[in-house]
């Protein structure tokens, strides 16, 4: 995750409880602890603070869970909050959510105070049924389907995350396919870092990718606008100046987390029911513990041993702390899921874009080295 | 003890550096030939009309502010070329004319083919002869091909069309004869238990085979949604309902798509047959051999398809013919032949088709050795069918330019612009003679029309109808070679 200089991230958690059971969700166990009306008020304070203290010209407020649709009059409170009190800040809002929970006239609400929303689908009906059971152990792929189909209706440009297990890898371009035929355009796919993997699993998942390098050339081709970060982002890591460490998001500086209970972390990743103490860098009471944020922080840019020599390490994202955490369970060790990951896919990926690039693909040249490309995509797929 | 398949961190120590541009190459945007973003015309139309072009087309680089962004009156200028070598223009499917004197005519392989490659190079391109195109999806000999620019050509004519072509077109009017003035009833066919698999293939070569897209679409549909039905007896109901709504007559159909599929696959065969055993090197005894060697296996085969053969007889026949295949000796080859049609021709249908095919073997298997052979085949203006092309093959490449980027003119002889009158001293006039004949034809008498005709004549001046066609021909290549290099090719 990245922020510019003169952005501020912050997480508001605003419950542990979700109506959902993913097989793979990290937050631990579901209990009903929504964060309190006087804790919000409290984040918002410490967050508008942090922001004039260093002169922040953006703020993105992201609402997170649990599933932070349960608490939406919570959501809407602490949004109109910052819409009144923004000032000369400029204020985003960005929400993750499974959808199961949305209504029309809620999707009104939350458009009306601009909260861009990113739907949870982990691909085909099958996949998504297996892989997000309801508390009831039923599958919710209608419930999400019909969720897609509103957001579309509102914002054809809604992103959907997609989580890859290795029980769901070797559907991965059917899986992109399927949300594609869906009528979404951005796709970002993601690893479930906590996953057991094998090396078979990251056979299977390089066979599908090769699947999706295919479909990915086609709809290049065929000069479709779409994102699809496990392939976009790649070709981006060598046609983009790659982030200097100070550009990162900078775990802890640049963006933090407020746990229900008004803790900060430095990610989302390390807010679960389970509390860690070694990475909660302050209260939103006190602020922040700075010795425990500057370990952090200095801890996840630490040079990694491991990676010495490695011909695709500035291509690699091997720096993400809360990726090695859930992978390693320390933010210093580089994860041997993202290594392996990396070895598969940026081959394949290259090779497609080798291939466009000998075609001067008018798609590709423009998608990858046009400054003004994500605007002007953005408006023709919302047109 | 550790797993042997779990994952450990491994730096990769060799990775061959990608071939497209790294943040520290120059910005191909700013190169002169790329090429605008292609707006969508939709997206252009909201754009100009927001005004966002105006600031959207600043591009923060200096240089690359003429490619970074078309301005709508550039993106109109390049709408408004178009491909003047449309597959509609190709005429195919195509169905050989039997008869007839006021055919016009055409301009032969030779003459087409040097003009377009002379434009070509006159264009900067450097097409390579006879470039042998292949993919996933295909695989044909084109006319010519500059790999660089990906910008190509196809002369289509008898010489490369292949059988599916000519069949498709029979298909068609077959079918529409089928369709035209018939009540809406299902015309015959009435799926049930027994014939329900093959119904099913039937419809699959109905579908494949359709009209149109629309209809191709429609049919697809509505055939892929009675197939998941599981209760037969509605499933049935199902087809009956698709059949009254598309007056599909059966018998029709089924000929169609059956032989339809068999030209093609004809082709297809044929084309892989003489690839696979010709090459740069052959000479003409070589190429004789294998047109013979394919017809005598093709005959064959179209005898084994008789309904009566058995499959007993289909597998004696074949392994008969593979043995006088292999013979080296050509006289007991064409010895052995001749009992074995003899032996087949009681098993002969009524297929004019058939008998055709199997007489021009006779014919050039009757010659007495080898240099006979290949001046019959001469004679018979047989032509090797290594470059033929599939109606599939025809249809994939009209959307090349989508699927691939790369940019093939399938241009054909039985374009009616590249036609010409054929020189006569009655019909050769210049255009000023046939105005002024027009004139005196509805103002004078028709003994000063004819005067005028034969005065006109004998005027030596004449204009070069081929001539004009040459030209007619120049001028088109050189507007697909714009059109290509403005779509995308570079």
């Amino acid at each position: 995750m990245s922020c510019s200089i003169h952005q501020l991230s912050a997480t508001f958690h605003l419950t542990h409880q979700c109506n959902l059971r993913c097989t793979y969700c990290y937050t631990g166990e579901k209990l009903n602890i929504p964060m309190s009306k006087a804790t919000a008020d409290k984040g918002i304070d410490f967050v508008f603070e942090e922001a004039r203290k260093n002169g922040i010209e953006k703020l993105l407020i992201m609402f997170f869970g649990g599933e932070p649709l349960i608490e939406k009059a919570l959501l809407l409170y602490i949004a109109d909050r910052f819409i009144r009190e923004k000032g000369d800040i400029e204020v985003n809002f960005q929400m993750s959510t499974n959808g199961t929970l949305l209504m029309p006239n809620l999707l009104d609400e939350l458009l009306r105070r601009r909260i861009y929303i990113s739907l949870s689908i982990d691909g085909s009906p099958e996949i998504t049924d297996r892989q997000r059971p309801n508390a009831a152990g039923k599958g919710t792929s209608k419930a999400i389907e019909k969720a897609g189909r509103l957001l579309l209706s509102c914002n054809p440009a809604t992103n959907v995350t997609c989580v890859i297990t290795p029980e769901s890898a070797p559907h991965v371009a059917e899986s992109v396919d399927w949300i594609y035929g869906q009528g979404f355009r951005y796709i970002t796919t993601t690893l479930d870092y906590s996953g057991a993997w094998t090396t078979d699993d990251m056979q299977q998942l390089k066979a599908a990718y090769q699947k999706l390098a295919v479909w990915y050339e086609r709809k290049m081709k065929a000069q479709e606008r779409f994102y699809l970060s496990s392939f976009d982002e790649r070709i981006q890591s060598r046609t983009m100046n790659p982030l200097k460490p100070t550009e990162r998001c900078l775990i802890g500086y640049k963006q933090f987390s407020i746990a229900p209970d008004g803790e900060l972390y430095p990610c989302i990743t390390f807010v679960t029911t389970e509390k860690i103490p070694e990475f909660m860098i302050g209260h939103v009471e006190h602020g922040f513990n700075e010795d425990c944020r500057d370990y952090i922080s200095r801890a996840s840019e630490k040079e990694k041993p491991e990676c010495a020599g490695c011909a695709i390490k500035d291509r690699c994202s091997s720096w993400c702390a809360c990726v090695n955490y859930m992978s390693t369970g320390s933010v210093e060790q580089a994860s041997p899921v993202v290594c392996h990951h990396e070895k598969i896919l940026m081959p394949i990926v290259d090779k497609v874009a080798n291939r466009l690039w000998k075609k001067r693909s008018r798609m590709f040249v423009h998608k990858h080295y046009n400054p003004v490309y994500p605007i002007i995509s953005h408006i023709e797929i919302t047109a | 003890m550790k797993k042997k398949n779990t994952l450990s961190v491994k730096p990769l120590r060799r990775y061959n550096t990608p071939i497209y541009p790294s943040y520290l190459d120059k910005n191909p945007i700013e190169h002169p030939d790329t090429l605008p973003y292609p707006f969508t015309y939709k997206a252009l139309q909201a754009l100009a009309a927001a005004g966002i072009l105006v600031g959207a087309s600043c591009s923060p680089t200096k240089e690359g502010s003429n490619n970074l962004l078309a301005t709508p009156q550039q993106e109109v200028v390049q709408d408004s070329l178009t491909n003047p070598f449309a597959f509609e223009n190709l005429r195919i499917p195509y169905r050989p004319a039997m008869f007839g004197t006021g055919m016009p005519a055409r301009l032969s392989r030779e003459d087409a083919r040097t003009v377009i490659y002379q434009v070509f190079v006159e264009e900067g391109l450097n097409p390579k002869k006879n470039y042998h195109y292949k993919n996933d999806s295909i695989s044909v000999v084109l006319d010519g091909f500059d790999p660089k620019s990906n910008i190509g050509y196809i002369w289509v004519d008898g010489y490369n069309m292949g059988g599916g072509i000519v069949a498709a077109r029979n298909g068609d009017i077959k079918r529409r004869s089928a369709y035209e003035g018939r009540k809406r009833t299902v015309l015959g066919w009435y799926p049930g238990d027994a014939n329900l698999k093959e119904f099913e293939e039937h419809m699959e070569l109905a579908v494949k085979y359709a009209d149109n897209d629309s209809l191709k679409i429609e049919l697809g549909q509505q055939f892929n949604e009675a197939k998941l039905i599981d209760n037969p007896d509605e499933k049935i109901a199902a087809y009956r309902a698709i059949l009254v709504e598309h007056r599909i007559k059966s018998t029709i159909q089924r000929k169609i798509g059956i032989t339809m599929k068999a030209a093609e696959e004809r082709t297809r065969l044929a084309r892989d047959y003489f690839q696979k055993h010709l090459n740069e090197n052959s000479t003409q005894a070589d190429k004789a051999r294998a047109y013979t060697n394919w017809m005598f296996r093709n005959s064959v085969e179209q005898y084994l398809q008789g309904e009566d053969v058995d499959e007993t007889t289909k597998q004696q026949m074949r392994d008969m013919m593979d043995n006088i295949l292999d013979l080296e000796n050509e006289e007991e080859k064409i010895h052995k032949y001749d009992v074995m049609i003899s032996f087949l021709s009681i098993y002969r249908a009524a297929s004019m088709y058939k008998i055709y095919d199997t007489t021009k073997v006779m014919q050039v298997f009757k010659a007495d050795d080898m240099n006979g052979v290949i001046e019959n085949m001469q004679q018979l203006e047989i032509e090797i069918a290594d470059q033929k092309l599939t109606l599939q093959e025809a249809q994939y490449l009209k959307n090349i330019h989508r699927t691939e980027q790369d940019y093939i003119a399938q241009i054909g002889a039985r374009d009616r612009r590249f036609h010409y009158s054929q020189p006569s001293i009655f019909m050769n006039f210049t255009k000023e003679e046939e105005e002024k004949l027009q004139k005196i034809k509805s103002t004078g008498t028709a003994w000063e029309y004819q005067k005028a005709r034969r005065e006109f004549a004998n005027n030596d001046e004449k204009r070069d109808p081929k001539a004009e066609a040459l030209k007619a021909l120049e001028t088109q290549v050189r507007q697909y070679i714009q059109w290509a290099k403005q779509q995308g090719a570079y």
